[in-house]
């Protein structure tokens, strides 16, 4: 009998075979050309780039229920929520998991919640669940716990999947933490990500787009600009603590690769929608945060023109800052 | 500045009825400027941006877990000389060290008894369990001060000196009528921690200094009603955002909003504030 997904499967894999580690034409001409989430008319937009489906497994959270989040984010102003699944930290199943997130994102979100996968590249077969991800479900954006999966970002697959994400213009998205070590149920302790790998993989793949979730606390400032000046490193919001956060962040690096990204329904989604009053930015600062870069990050825009922000490449200015600031 | 009609939009939604917001912990230390007072400046500012109106604050301008006496003393002439500065936006609390029992007892003397202080802060110096505290609660006690003890329950492992809220339950026993205020309510492992006071209603929960886990203000709410919580930043350690959105983005009806952002913590500082002639 034969697999109804064989022919598929058998390409894509070929097409990672013929060029070692590169993604053949037809998926990058796939992630090029497929554009399933709506375009929002008004002028308004609002896209929290971090939230997640399912129960947190170490507490009950009252806005779980995917209604009842869509419902919630819908009424704080969202007009666009990249959703993954907590399912993703402690099951196996990676490909039910993702299967489970995008038959719910389509039930629930129409067209409001963007399924962002996982791959767990410590799974046999995880290129896989890239293809299903991709070319099933259509995902533009993927996401990566190496914390809850057991890895670090130097070993081998890791090279594998960012340059099948480089080839496809997938943007992927690193949990860098869930949660306070301190705060940790004590049977189950997760430590933060190493980022330093990461400087190495983004010279390997200049086009590549990596956005760190939750790094502000784990990832000092100076790390992090000095990663946004080798590759296309975007942040979220979460994590992001003490006053006026977002005028600090934004002394070190530029605001083009900032994005709302609210950790709901984990943390209180109205802290991250506060950070955006908390600071004084200046002009055009929180169309960029609350969804232009989102844009840009997922490949649906090239970079918008900022006056007085950060010229392209970043690179050079970025360098002047780093060299400037001691 | 970025004064879009966007930043309207988000302070709508934010504040949909109008709101008096009193924070009940802020220090000065990782705050811009010279002087405290100009410390203060930047953190009322701040404050301002999202509505909040007053703040108590205290420690100096550096972190002193077992501060000497002289210590003490430098730390709490900052936060005087920054408070008289704003007597009507920012209340001090003096900072004292069990482990110099006379010289805290001077200091509240000379700072809350005879000064324009209101409270009184424990950090990590002593675990507030010990029979040294006593002295100190019930000075605190005779001038109307209330007293803000920090708790932690850390998975990875407290300090040698610093309070669970455990410990500031069996103190609050042993001092029924003296009022305490528990900074972090056990921090992000507030789920042990809140359960402690249930039995203790002399221990108001305070919100401050972990993530905006979900649930926490809920819970806060569930296990000691509404009228023994407050809200408390920890600024500038901490982000006013996160922090207020514990309570903004809570599951609880605007009159408990209310209490918990400002009306709880009015009514304690009330009698105290009344003595030193500050409008309330
Ligand atoms: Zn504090």
């Amino acid at each position: 009998m034969t697999d109804p997904h064989s022919v598929t499967r058998r390409g894509f894999l070929g097409s990672l075979s013929a060029g070692g580690i590169m993604a053949g034409p037809t998926l990058l001409h796939f992630a090029q050309v497929t554009d399933s989430e709506p375009q929002v008319a008004s002028s308004y937009r609002l896209i929290d780039t971090h939230v997640y489906l399912f129960q947190w497994p170490f507490r009950l959270i009252h806005s779980a229920e995917t209604a009842e989040l869509v419902r919630s984010l819908k009424n704080a102003g969202v007009t666009c929520a990249w959703a993954g699944s907590l399912e993703s930290l402690l099951h196996r199943d990676i490909a039910s998991v993702n299967a489970r997130l995008h038959e719910e994102c389509r039930k629930y979100g129409d067209g409001f919640l963007v399924p962002c996968g996982t791959i767990n590249p410590m799974l046999p077969d995880w290129t896989e669940d890239f293809r299903q991800c991709v070319e099933n479900y259509k995902m533009r954006v993927l996401r990566l716990f190496p914390g809850y999966h057991g890895y670090t970002l130097d070993i081998p697959e890791v090279g594998r999947l960012l340059a099948l994400a480089h080839k496809c213009e997938i943007g992927i998205q690193i949990t860098i933490e869930m949660e306070d070590v301190r705060a940790q149920n004590p049977l189950l302790p997760v430590k933060p990500v190493e980022v330093t790998p990461l400087g190495r993989w983004l010279e390997d793949f200049p086009a590549l787009r990596l956005m760190l979730l939750n790094c502000h606390r784990a990832v000092p400032p100076q790390q992090l600009a000095k990663l946004v000046t080798i590759g296309w490193v975007y942040v979220d919001l979460g994590m992001l603590e003490g006053i006026a956060g977002l005028e600090r962040l934004t002394s070190v690096i530029p605001i083009e690769r900032i994005c709302f990204g609210s950790f709901a329904p984990v943390f209180y989604f109205e802290s991250a929608l506060l950070k955006l009053a908390e600071s004084h930015l200046p002009g055009g600062s929180l169309d960029a945060i609350c969804y232009q870069n989102a844009e840009t990050f997922s490949h649906r825009q090239p970079p918008y023109p900022r006056k007085g922000g950060f010229p392209m490449p970043y690179q050079r200015t970025c360098a002047v800052w780093l060299a400037s600031s001691g | 500045m970025d004064f879009s009609p966007r930043l309207a939009d988000i302070k709508q939604r934010l504040f949909p009825f109008p709101l008096e917001i009193w924070d009940g912990h802020t220090h000065l230390l990782g705050l811009p400027g010279k002087t405290p007072e100009e410390r203060l400046e930047r953190l009322l500012e701040c404050a301002s941006r999202l509505g909040i109106g007053r703040v108590c604050v205290f420690m100096g301008t550096k972190w002193q877990f077992d501060p000497t006496p002289e210590e003490l003393r430098e730390a709490n002439e900052e936060v005087r000389r920054a408070v008289e500065r704003f007597p009507t936006r920012a209340f001090g609390f003096v900072y004292v060290n069990p482990n110099h029992q006379v010289a805290s007892l001077n200091e509240i003397r000379r700072h809350v008894r005879d000064g324009p202080m209101v409270g009184v802060k424990l950090w990590v110096a002593r675990r507030c369990c010990d029979s040294a505290l006593d002295p100190i609660v019930a000075l605190a006690h005779d001038c109307d001060a209330v007293v803000l003890q920090h708790t932690w329950i850390k998975t990875t492992g407290n300090l040698p000196g610093e309070s669970t809220p455990h410990d500031l339950a069996c103190l609050a026993r042993r001092h029924p009528d003296a009022v305490f205020i528990a900074a972090h309510s056990g921090g992000g492992n507030w789920e042990i921690g809140l359960r402690a006071f249930c039995e203790t209603p002399n221990v108001y929960a305070e919100l401050s200094g972990s993530d905006p886990t979900s649930g926490f203000t809920e819970m806060a709410m569930r296990l000691l009603g509404p009228r023994r919580v407050i809200f408390g930043s920890d600024a500038p350690g901490r982000s006013f955002a996160t922090q207020l959105g514990k309570v903004l983005g809570a599951s609880v009806d605007d009159d408990t909003k209310r209490l918990i952002l400002a009306d709880n913590l009015k009514k304690l500082l009330a009698p105290i504030l009344k003595k030193k002639g500050v409008p309330v």
